[in-house]
């Protein structure tokens, strides 16, 4: 059994007192689309905080492709392969969208500033191939028509699918989309749940957070589930959406009698 | 050709204050174009021409020596200090680059025998030329310019818009900003160089707390969106007091004014490029 | 010796924590770092040296005139600049660059108005009697000093913890939006912070002036730097950290140019201000709570 693509440790995290992640242990392999779901306030963003960088595990440790990551800056994680989207979206609202995406690239943009300054040949290639590649992303998520325009004019859909091209930017071997239809209409999920299919098919390794439940039960092979900063579910949406501890998460445990109602309810609610 | 000669040996002087005010106006505008507020340029200028002073003044060295010790040695000094010093923020960075300048100050003061003290330096000599400045000033334009339609440049705006967001794109957050605050530091003592070589003596008061003020009020109303912000602002307040006549002896209470009625009525400064494209039409640019 | 050196500092580190104190009320409530404060200490001198001066009062009067006088001051900077940058929301720093224009305009007024030369306060008003116990001898200047700071600190911290209007404050400290939501009129919880901590500022301005025997008109900015040292000692917003922070300070310096140099005397400020900044910036006095980012 060749390394695991991304593993999680025994991962934990406190903030002044209060446990959010508490031995977390996930494994995700290359390749396919992979859910993260779990009541508000489980642990969620936070685990995408802690492999991105912005945060520092208090113990455990990840693993991508091999190398520690826990620890490093942020930046240094995405040139290892790791690329995000945002809860609150964080788009650059006074750059345009090809801007926006070529920011993403930073790190793969083979120039330095000297270069930039002479205008040398390697810099007016690797520009002109940046802008063609923004393009590019910007058509795959359909938005190529207002590649001029300032990200901050987009509407709420459009930023999100911008988030989504811009992280597609750095080149990742994994995609970490935090809530990417959070606030969209059903017709806008449903665009987005193709592109990110078609990503995915591209040979791009997706991990998700959602709250909706179709959403992540169509999209997603494997899902894992956090609550209170613990992982108590890992399986397919037809295993998850039956398990015991998951469906108590969501809807709480009484007598036997609401047991037996809740599980029906909860078998409704996510399918 | 005459009335050129008449205008240059009554006004000559301020043409290039001018310059030189925008160069330091610029050097500020480099560290609030990534967000960071940070006060330290006026000392930078004074160490720059202390350092280029006393080696053309008392060791008796050429002006491009003078010159390359004007900009080298307020950047090593950037780079000591920024490292631990910019990771402060905000409110934090503002504070510790105020006190560094009174620092630098009081250093001033006490080295008697390498600064002349509260006396300060005298008898520079008048080595810059014009065309010194103007060279100066194109140059670093046309640099800043360049560079912000780079990489670098979508890294430094996408820094003062969202640090998280831009470090998760690769973007080294800390090694921009000390590259900004180098950056500054270099061209506010670039400046201070030209400006001892121009007005033949140096003293330690020149280079505190009025002078940094000075240079944000510079900044701040020119606007700091684009390039040209910074020098429209230096030129307007260089030519400020010249203009109404008598009002030099209120040049400070002015800067005050300026800096509280331009926060409160025009947050973004005079040159607004993104504004004034809307306004006409067009896309954004410069 | 020693002891004497301590007492000395005693009586400059009361004033070090008045100043800050209202320094730290600001940024504490209002969320900002407001560099005026040096001016309105400015303000108070001048207004104590104008009351006694000029009008011939006691140093108790001027002392009051003072008080109110530069909180009236401090309400205005408030109203006519703060207040218009909170209801834009403005980010941090830019009220902070406001203040620094208000200073300037302060500053250069009072230059202005009265000259750039020292002056003093009326001799009559200062009384050279020292009492001396044991070893130490104390001014009846310094034990006014001492005695007038403690009285307004403690006056302001049980004010804070046992009126009303103190809690309402310290509410509007923690949250102004969840202030608001109780029915906390907040707007003059503003404007009442700005006048107690400008008060304070133009007593300090006072008390400096008598202990050190000059009134000028830049004599504010060294003060604001020193408050800075201090509040940044004392970790920002923390009233217990801003008067030990000004002790601590009061006590260094004294003992720094006793033992150093009285060159040194600046430089102590700066240097405890750039260690902390550099090893521990939410203070060392203070309880160092984290930053929300």
């Amino acid at each position: 059994m060749s390394a695991p693509f991304l593993s999680i440790e025994t991962l934990s995290k406190s903030f002044g007192g209060i446990t959010v992640l508490t031995d977390v242990n996930l494994a995700i392999p290359r390749g396919g689309i992979f859910g993260l779901i779990g009541p508000n306030g489980a642990g969620k963003t936070t685990l995408f905080n802690l492999m991105t960088g912005v945060l520092r595990p208090d113990g455990g440790n990840i693993r991508f492709m091999g190398e520690t990551i826990a620890g490093l800056p942020p930046h240094q994680v995405c040139r290892r392969g790791l690329s995000r989207t945002f809860q609150n979206i964080r788009l650059f609202k006074e750059m345009t969208l090809v801007e926006n995406v070529m920011v993403g690239m930073h790190g793969r943009l083979g120039y330095s500033p000297l270069g930039a300054l002479g205008r040398s040949a390697g810099f007016r290639g690797a520009e002109s191939k940046a802008r063609e590649r923004a393009r590019e992303l910007l058509a795959w998520v359909s938005m190529e028509g207002k590649a001029e325009e300032l990200a901050g004019n987009l509407s709420y859909g459009d930023q999100r699918k911008l988030e989504l091209a811009r992280a597609l930017a750095s080149e990742p071997s994994l995609l970490l989309l935090d809530e990417p239809v959070a606030g969209m209409n059903t017709g806008e999920k449903m665009e987005l749940m193709n592109e990110i299919k078609q990503i995915a098919a591209r040979g791009y390794t997706v991990l998700l957070i959602d709250h909706d439940m179709k959403f992540v039960m169509g999209l997603c092979q494997q899902i894992a589930v956090l609550n209170f900063g613990k992982v108590i579910a890992l399986g397919t949406g037809d295993e998850i959406r039956q398990h015991p501890d998951v469906i108590e998460a969501y809807l709480g445990r009484d007598d036997e009698q609401e047991e037996q109602h809740g599980a029906t309810v909860a078998e409704g609610a996510m399918t | 050709m005459e009335s050129f000669e008449t205008f240059w040996a009554i006004h000559g002087s301020l043409v290039l204050t001018a310059g030189i005010n925008s160069l330091l106006a610029i050097s500020i505008w480099l560290t609030l174009a990534c967000g960071m507020l940070a006060m330290a340029n006026a000392a930078f200028m004074g160490i720059g021409a202390y350092a280029s002073a006393i080696l053309t003044t008392t060791y008796g060295l050429p002006y491009p020596v003078g010159l390359a010790a004007g900009v080298l040695v307020p950047a090593a000094v950037a780079f000591a200090m920024g490292k631990p010093t910019l990771r402060l923020s905000g409110v934090y960075l503002a504070m510790a680059t105020l006190a560094f300048g009174e620092v630098v100050r009081i250093t001033a003061i006490n080295a008697e025998g390498l600064t002349g003290g509260a006396l300060g330096l005298n008898g520079i000599p008048p080595y810059t030329q014009w065309w010194h400045v103007v060279l100066a000033l194109v140059a670093t334009l046309i640099g800043l310019h360049l560079l912000r339609r780079s990489k670098t440049g979508r890294a430094f705006e996408a820094i003062k818009e969202d640090e998280v967001a831009a470090s998760q794109m690769g973007i080294d957050i800390a090694g921009h900003k000390l590259a900004a605050f180098v950056l500054g530091g270099a061209l506010a003592g670039l400046a201070g160089s030209l400006s001892a070589h121009m007005t033949f003596f140096i003293g330690p008061n020149e280079f505190g707390f009025d002078r940094g003020v000075e240079i944000l009020t510079m900044a701040i109303l020119g606007g700091v969106e684009g390039l040209l912000g910074p020098v429209i602002g230096a030129v307007l307040l260089t030519l400020l007091p010249e203009l109404l006549r008598g009002l030099n002896e209120y040049r400070l209470i002015v800067n005050g004014f300026i800096l509280v009625l331009v926060v409160l009525f025009l947050p973004g400064g005079i040159w607004r490029p993104r504004a004034m494209k809307s306004l006409f039409g067009g896309r954004a640019a410069a | 010796m020693l002891e004497q050196q301590l007492v000395n500092g005693l009586s400059l580190g009361c004033v070090y924590a008045l100043f800050a104190l209202g320094f730290t009320l600001v940024f504490g409530v209002l969320g900002v770092v407001n560099l005026s404060h040096g001016a309105v200490f400015m303000v108070g001198a001048y207004a104590a040296e104008r009351a006694t001066a000029g009008l011939g009062w006691g140093i108790g009067g001027a002392i009051l005139f003072a008080l109110v006088f530069s909180g009236v001051i401090g309400v205005l900077i408030d109203v006519l600049v703060l207040r218009r940058l909170r209801a834009r929301q403005a980010p941090h720093l830019i009220p902070m660059v406001a203040t620094i224009g208000v200073a300037i305009v302060l500053n250069s007024a009072a230059q202005g108005i009265f000259g750039a030369e020292n002056r003093r306060l009326p001799e009559e008003v200062i009384s050279h009697t020292v009492y001396t116990f044991g070893n130490v001898q104390v001014t009846a200047l310094e034990l006014g000093i001492m005695l007038a700071s403690a009285l307004l600190m403690v006056a302001l911290l049980m004010a804070l913890r046992g009126t009303q209007i103190g809690r309402g404050l310290r509410a509007v400290a923690e949250s102004p939006r969840a202030a608001y939501l109780v029915g906390i009129d907040v707007e003059k919880m503003f404007y009442l912070t700005s006048f107690i901590a400008a008060g304070l500022g133009g007593v300090a301005g006072v008390l400096i002036a008598l202990y050190s025997n000059a009134v000028f008109p830049l004599m504010g900015q060294s003060m604001l730097h020193k408050g800075i040292a201090v509040i940044i000692l004392g970790g920002m917003g923390d009233i217990r950290g801003a008067m030990l922070g000004g002790l601590f300070l009061g006590f260094a310096e004294v003992l720094a140019v006793a033992y150093i140099g009285s060159t040194s005397r600046d430089a102590v400020a700066f240097g405890l201000l750039f260690l902390v900044l550099l090893m521990r910036p939410t203070g060392l006095f203070g309880r160092g709570f984290e930053r929300k980012v």
